[in-house]
């Protein structure tokens, strides 16, 4: 079964929104629902590039999309890779994948159909800032962004 | 006045993790990527930046 007519127009609409503030964001394998996912690079302001995909959730948009960042393999300060870390309360990262690691940003009791990607994209690249924060400093990623209230 | 620094966002960041006040606001400007630090009160900011510090102040999920 395809998208329906709702969830189609709502793809559309967000990927108006990511050509005006995430423009190197691109949807593919958009015909199926649940194989969907939007994909770019985000480049901190250190100049260093990472390639994020979000995965479109089948029942778009109820409910919180995964966000993976693919590359570069991410490593703590310590040149452990993060994905070795499983689930992080401080490093703000949801149990991994395929080895990529997934950015815990919503919970779904914080979930609301009109939060949008472009919104969730902006905490991911706030969470890239802290994330070289952390490497230079050796802070976890808590220390930089709060934890959401329960 | 605009600070790009990456070492102050990341200090502006655990400041406001902190609960701590701060006279400045990150925005994000989608035309350079770049997250930006500005005094508070600014005026005059490009119409397609968004402010960076709501997103950040909610809060992130974990676990």
């Amino acid at each position: 079964m395809g998208w329906t007519s709702q969830q189609s127009a709502r793809l559309r609409l967000e990927m108006e929104i990511l050509s005006r503030y995430f423009p190197s964001f691109v949807l593919k394998d958009s015909i199926i629902p649940g194989r969907a996912v939007v994909e770019g690079t985000m480049r901190s302001n250190a100049g260093h590039e990472y390639l994020v995909r979000l995965r479109v959730p089948a029942d778009l948009p109820n409910s919180v999309p995964i966000v993976e960042i693919v590359s570069p393999v991410l490593r703590d300060r310590f040149g452990h890779p993060l994905v070795d870390l499983g689930t992080s309360y401080p490093m703000h990262l949801l149990k991994p994948e395929n080895d990529v690691v997934r950015i815990c940003h919503y919970s779904a009791s914080h979930w609301s159909p009109n939060i949008t990607f472009s919104k969730v994209l902006l905490k991911v690249r706030a969470w890239i800032e802290a994330y070289e924060g952390h490497l230079d400093s050796g802070f976890t990623i808590d220390h930089y962004l709060p934890h959401m209230e329960a | 006045m605009e600070n790009k620094d990456p070492k102050s966002i990341q200090d502006h960041l655990a400041q406001l993790a902190q609960g701590k006040p701060t006279s400045k606001k990150l925005v994000f400007d989608p035309r350079t990527q770049e997250l930006v630090l500005v005094d508070a009160k600014a005026p005059g900011l490009s119409p397609d930046t968004v402010t960076a510090d709501d997103p950040t102040r909610d809060g992130f999920f974990c676990c």
